[in-house]
């Protein structure tokens, strides 16, 4: 583990990563990787988790495309120094901050997009020039062992390395020095991953999760409002970070909700959801028993049907839920969607704030005024408004949580931005050394009072031009005025001129 | 103005100082009583058994008053960054007067590099405020056009702020600038080292900002262990890198955000074509500012033979005109902070030749401005951040090595580099990773509120000052609000999926949306 680390440590210090045309071959490269073995990865996702070839493109390859695009893009663009506004003591200076590769990052994937969490985090390690460990989740093996094979066939082999194993592996691993750390997955793990890049201080970005509450507002198209609460709770069989993982709304409202996700299963799945192509399932026996489990003691609304053999879960609802029950006290990440009741909006904000920061928040209403005052009102890592799961899908908003939810964020410039150091520069010269007799001791109080002037004035050019712009303009109108008479004098003997030449 | 800073058993001329370390529980001032806990745990009037946690009631009250919303108008965080602003000016000589006690500081160098630089940020966060706290609008795609998508700029909750002894008003001013124009909640908890600022803290500036939501805690490394304990939103920690990792390691276990500013040994590169006096008086005066106990300060110069030759008797014409010719009693020069760190450094200068001073008076705590030469890398003085003003020469052979040198070592704060030529500079910046960077000059990038101020590596992580200050103490929440209809529109995405959605899905996600606002 040690020596593969070096490996890649060796390769970034050799600078091949750095210049701009290295950064966009391979993310072409990758692109060309995506396009060209496509099937090959919807197959691996596929067999990892039971999905469809069209929601592994549309769930996972499409986000990959997107961001490489996007990045290839705008890499001049962020790449570049930008220049830093300056104050009277620089302002013969240059100063801006150059972004900069950080080193050597580790990306640990998580399991349930196995394919996006470990190739999004890639895209803007490698645009920021680093060099990249990718350690995939061991839990979604296909998509691990894919990985394994095909970056090294289209990547730089020393800069990029993947490197495969369980527990024990990723703890040797995290032994390690690295320059940024990125993780994917629960919070327990999150922890040791910081406490390990403690060591080493290491910047860490924690991609983690929670209990993501969506609250339904009596006065809300509840149509829609379940049927996309019904596609983002069910998508990848529930197992999905920013999945709503329980819905809160007053009591009367319960069995409406009840009855159109059971429509909008209906809608998406057929009557019998089991056979329907779309619809996943369970990753493994450990995390199936564990989502039965909290089925107990509950009522059930419709759903709660089971297949060990398969790892095969019902969309389930779960009404007039128990906050103190097992449901409601980890993250379910499965098809059951437990609906709390409340009295009122404030009374949901209450619940909400009494527990971890999730990673998302949504809210349904037409009151806008009242979506406002929930989100003023809570803290989560992002939220959706009478929608879920979207604003993951736009790059230029920051995607990570807060609190227990994680640490940092990344996608599209998020992303460069966070695997790159910003480093500020000045750069000076040797001459004018006779102004700097102003900060050389011995001192006195008159050098103070010229440091505070100098200090606590910024310079602004923009400023400096209006105030020499009206300075002219004063100067002109007061040469005028003194010089009227004159002025008037040589205006009427032009006139005369003039006049005469053009009278032949 | 009544004076505070009495009691200490301290005078205010530098001979009478002892230097003694801190006690492991400072005695409780009556004066502070009102909100402050009571480290030592039984004396000062409070009945707590000694095993009782003396934070829990602090960090109670001000974790009721974030969640009350308190700290959430724009008004009411104005407010905090005025008492700031009155605080610095209504108490300018009790603070020059505490600095000179703890550092020996002159008034000169307490202007520039505490209070005017504190007060910078105070006026550029009330000027800027309202526009900082604006929702940030962010570019939609196709899929999104429609929608309302921005980035909201939320405080974290209870931010704790552990500053150092060496500027230690600034460092405690400028990072609680950030948190307050943040809307955080704030536990300061600034050095024991620094004595008499650490007094005027506790018990003078909580009275200008509202206690409900500030607190300033007091102790030293027990203190702090038990302080880490509790949860904290945000974390912020000046110091060196080995207590940093202590710091992130608690932090670890409640999952805190954290800022690092740590530190490191900041190279000074000297070309040969450059002018000795020039470098030697720019090099000399950011070394022995505040007696070279800065974290940005040029910690050692990497030059030619040649070079250093030239550049030897420049540094002593440099100092000699600084300090005069008995730098121990120029009012201008500063003191070391304490023994332990008076013991340490006049333990590194017999390491090398020392060419110019080398004179130390343990009474005075006093270190002469200290050239030397003929150091080896593997000398202590090059292993650690000396902190102090001596400055060792390393000769290199050429640019290359000079890189190379650096490059073999921890990422610092600062680096520095000096020529005429500003291709040495552009390469030395290009080839090299820090903190910051200032070419021809020392850290004068610090003034600059524009730039970030922050380390990398094991020089730390994070950054602050100006609007990066009010970023780092903000959570970035993604926001994205839809209209309720045109579920029409919206439906492709369900299941059951054809391959003509597939299309149609991937139009309406491509970020370049058409500038044209034909929706």
């Amino acid at each position: 583990m040690e020596r593969e680390v070096q490996r890649v440590r060796a390769a970034f210090g050799s600078g091949r990563s750095r210049p701009l045309t290295f950064r966009r071959r391979q993310l072409e490269a990758l692109r060309a990787m995506v396009q060209e073995r496509e099937k090959d990865i919807l197959a691996a996702i596929g067999a990892d988790l039971s999905k469809s070839e069209f929601n592994a493109y549309s769930q996972e390859v499409i986000s990959v495309l997107g961001e490489i695009d996007l990045m290839l893009e705008k890499l001049p663009e962020w790449a570049a120094a930008k220049p830093a506004q300056r104050n009277l003591l620089t302002m013969l200076d240059e100063a801006y901050i150059q972004p900069e590769p950080l080193g050597v990052v580790l990306i640990i994937g998580a399991w349930n997009y196995p394919f996006v969490l470990t190739i999004q985090p890639l895209i803007g390690a490698i645009a920021a020039g680093n060099a990249v460990i990718i350690k995939p989740s061991e839990v979604s093996e296909n998509t691990a062992k894919l990985l394994a094979k095909l970056l090294p066939q289209y990547l730089d082999q020393d800069l990029y390395a993947v490197v495969n194993g369980g527990v024990e592996e990723t703890t040797e691993l995290l032994k390690q020095r690295f320059d940024h750390i990125l993780y994917t997955g629960n919070t327990a793990v999150g922890k040791i991953v910081m406490q390990a890049a403690a060591k080493h201080l290491t910047p860490v970005t924690l991609e983690l999760g929670g209990k993501s509450p969506c609250f339904v507002d009596r006065d809300c198209d509840l149509d829609v409002a379940c049927r996309r609460i019904a596609w983002g709770k069910f998508m990848n069989c529930g197992q999905t970070c920013i999945a709503p993982d329980y819905v809160l709304c007053e009591p009367s409202l319960q069995d409406q909700i009840v009855r159109k996700v059971q429509e909008a299963v209906k809608e998406f799945y057929g009557e019998n959801v089991k056979e329907s192509p779309d619809y996943e399932r369970i990753v493994n026996l450990r995390h199936f028993k564990r989502i039965q489990s909290l089925l107990e003691g509950q009522k059930i609304a419709f759903g709660g049907e089971m297949d060990e053999a398969t790892r095969y879960i019902a969309p389930t609802v779960l009404t007039d839920v128990d906050p103190d029950t097992k449901v409601m006290q980890e993250e379910i990440f499965g098809p059951i969607l437990p609906i709390v009741p409340v009295k009122n909006a404030d009374e949901a904000i209450q619940f909400i704030n009494e527990r971890e920061k999730p990673l998302a928040f949504y809210v349904f209403s037409h009151n806008s005024k009242l979506i406002k005052r929930m989100i003023d009102g809570t803290s989560s890592g992002g939220v959706t408004g009478n929608d879920v799961i979207m604003h993951f899908m736009l790059s230029s908003l920051p995607f990570g949580g807060v609190g227990s939810s994680g640490m940092g964020a990344y996608h599209g410039k998020h992303s460069f931005d966070t695997f790159s150091h910003q480093r500020p520069c000045l750069l000076k010269t040797l001459k004018r050394e006779g102004a700097n007799q102003l900060r050389y001791p011995p001192n006195s109080q008159s050098k103070v009072d010229w440091a505070k002037f100098f200090l606590l004035k910024q310079f602004n050019r923009g400023k400096l031009g209006l105030l020499l712009l009206t300075l002219l303009g004063v100067l002109a109108a007061v040469l005028i005025k003194r010089y009227q008479a004159v002025l008037r004098t040589k205006a009427l003997l032009l006139f005369l001129a003039v006049h005469r030449r053009a009278i032949p | 103005m009544p004076s505070h800073v009495t009691g200490s058993g301290r005078g205010l001329h530098p001979t009478q100082r002892t230097g003694a370390p801190a006690a492991p529980y400072p005695v409780p001032v009556a004066e502070a009583s009102r909100g402050l806990p009571d480290p030592a745990g039984g004396s000062g009037g409070l009945s707590c058994p000694p095993r009782m946690d003396p934070f829990v009631d602090t960090l109670q009250r001000l974790r009721e008053a974030f969640v009350s919303g308190r700290t959430r108008p724009a008004e009411f965080r104005a407010a905090q960054l005025k008492g700031l602003s009155r605080f610095l000016q209504e108490n300018k000589q009790l603070l020059q007067e505490a600095l000179a006690q703890d550092l020996h500081k002159s008034a000169f160098e307490a202007e520039l590099s505490e209070i005017s630089i504190s007060q910078n940020e105070i006026n550029l966060a009330l000027r800027n405020l309202r526009a900082w706290m604006k929702d940030e609008k962010v570019s939609k795609n196709l899929a999104t056009q429609l929608d309302s998508a921005f980035i909201r700029k939320e405080p974290f909750g209870l931010v704790l702020i552990l500053s150092p002894w060496n500027y230690p008003l600034n460092l405690s001013l400028g990072p609680l600038v950030g948190a307050l124009a943040a809307g955080n909640c704030v536990v300061l908890k600034p050095s024991e080292i620094s004595k008499s600022t650490e007094k005027v803290l506790a018990e003078v500036l909580p009275r200008y900002l509202d206690q409900s939501c500030f607190a300033v805690v007091l102790g030293g490394p027990q203190e702090t262990g038990r302080l880490l304990e509790h949860k904290f939103d945000y974390i912020f920690f000046t110091g060196n890198p080995q207590v940093g990792k202590i710091i992130m390691t608690a932090a670890a276990k409640h999952l805190t955000p954290i800022t690092l500013e740590l530190g490191g040994k900041n190279p000074c590169y000297v070309d040969d074509n450059c002018d000795p006096q020039t470098v030697a008086n720019r090099v000399a005066f950011f070394r022995c500012f505040n007696a070279g106990q800065t974290c940005v300060a040029p910690d050692y110069v990497l030059c030619s033979p040649e070079m250093q030759a030239r550049l030897v008797p420049a540094l002593q014409s440099a100092i000699t005109r600084f300090y005069g010719d008995d730098p121990q009693s120029s009012p201008n020069l500063g003191r070391i902070i304490s023994q332990k760190h008076f013991q340490r450094l006049r333990g590194l200068l017999s390491f090398g030749r020392v060419v110019i001073g080398g004179q130390s008076d343990e009474s005075d705590l006093y270190i002469a401005p200290t050239v030397l030469v003929d150091v080896q890398e593997t000398d202590p003085v090059m292993q650690e951040e000396i902190f102090g003003p001596i400055l060792p020469i390393v000769n290199v052979r050429s640019l290359g090595q000079a890189i190379d040198f650096i490059n073999r070592r921890e990422k610092p704060l600062a680096l520095y580099a000096f020529s005429n030529n500003s291709q040495v500079v552009k390469r030395v910046l290009a080839q090299t990773s820090s903190g910051g960077f200032c070419g021809n000059d020392g850290f004068m990038h610090l003034t600059l509120a524009s730039l970030p101020f922050g380390g990398v590596g094991s020089s730390g992580m994070g950054n602050y000052h100006g609007k990066f200050s009010f970023d780092t103490f903000s959570h970035h929440r993604a926001c994205l609000l839809r209209p309720p209809g045109l579920e029409k529109i919206y439906a492709i995405r369900y299941p059951p999926h054809t391959p003509r959605n597939l299309r149609v899905l991937l139009m309406a996600l491509e970020t370049r949306s058409c500038s044209c606002t034909l929706l």
